[in-house]
């Protein structure tokens, strides 16, 4: 049931959420080291029920690779350790530069790109790289998530129960 | 083996890929192991941050590009595929969705061309949820 008077929300399950105010542009979000599994692997294909033979069995590249959008989660949890937003996902922009494999580590990192407002609503875009063992750039990535779906009418002092601090898992 | 070639014309309908959402697709596990409730999942959750109900996760409708793509460009999707996407509406956690696109332009890289397409997800209801480009490289012996 939808709550009688429109509040944003303040705090919610895991702390004090995040305000516009509060972004820093500019902001090294540091980084995260995510070994990518083969579960991982697997839940991703059963989640898009995309199951071509290069993720399950083989490829071209010697052995099965990851469909590259398991690379969609790791840039929200990184957001996510810094600072609490849980709005929704807006914009997406990225690029696969190498496949990733099973067993793989790599190195995400991120860095707060920008914020605004628009039609009353609250934006902030982050921008992440990650890096494999050689130090190459597998993927890019720059979300946009727009901190809440209550325009900045309402007042923020409603109680959440999601959380933008993230399960860090596929 | 790419469906897209140097050779393929502007305009060109990219095929179609559909699915049906499930609430299942919503599940998340916390770290202790247990289900967390989220504006996906719970309606709760979801009325707190001002929805009517849950929405799905926003990856669920875009894996249909994803997996549209990887027919249309093969090994040019995985290393070297790029792309831009807006999520202008929220999508319905039992909404049947299909991904659809045109070939926008092409443009020479390396030793190949990129293919710029329009791409899209729309409902049931004809509500396009996730518009944007997407594009990836036809290598140009692969005529």
């Amino acid at each position: 049931m939808k709550n009688p008077t429109p509040t944003r929300v303040a705090e919610d399950a895991r702390g004090k959420r995040t305000t516009y105010e509060e972004i820093e542009v500019g902001k090294d979000l540091g980084s995260l080291e995510w070994t990518v599994t083969e579960e991982d692997i697997e839940k991703q294909c059963s989640l898009d029920e995309d199951w071509h033979e290069w993720y399950v069995l083989n490829s071209p590249w010697g052995g099965r690779v990851a469909p590259p959008q398991i690379q969609s989660r790791p840039p929200r949890w990184l957001l996510g350790r810094i600072y609490n937003i849980r709005g929704v996902f807006y914009k997406h922009d990225f690029e696969f530069l190498k496949p990733i494999k099973p067993g793989q580590t790599l190195i995400v990192s991120g860095r707060i790109s920008d914020k605004w407002i628009k039609n009353d609503r609250e934006f902030v875009r982050w921008d992440t790289v990650a890096k494999d063992e050689h130090g190459d750039a597998v993927f890019t990535a720059s979300r946009v998530q727009v901190l809440d779906m209550t325009t900045r009418a309402a007042p923020r002092e409603g109680a959440g129960i999601d959380s933008g601090i993230k399960p860090e898992k596929i | 083996m790419a469906i897209l070639t140097i050779q393929t014309p502007i305009g060109y309908a990219l095929p179609p890929v559909s699915r049906r959402l499930s609430p299942e697709l919503n599940r998340v596990v916390g770290e202790e192991g247990g289900d967390v409730q989220t504006l996906h999942n719970d309606a709760e959750a979801a009325a707190r941050e001002g929805l009517k109900e849950p929405i799905a996760v926003a990856s669920r409708p875009a894996s249909l590009i994803y997996r549209m793509m990887l027919m249309c460009f093969g090994e040019g999707w995985i290393v070297g595929g790029k792309g831009s996407l807006t999520y202008r509406r929220p999508v319905g956690i039992r909404d049947f969705v299909t991904a659809k696109g045109t070939v926008r332009e092409t443009v020479p890289e390396g030793d190949g061309m990129r293919i710029v397409c329009e791409v899209w997800v729309e409902t049931e209801k004809g509500v396009k949820a996730i518009v944007g480009t997407c594009s990836g490289l036809a290598k140009r012996e692969n005529t």
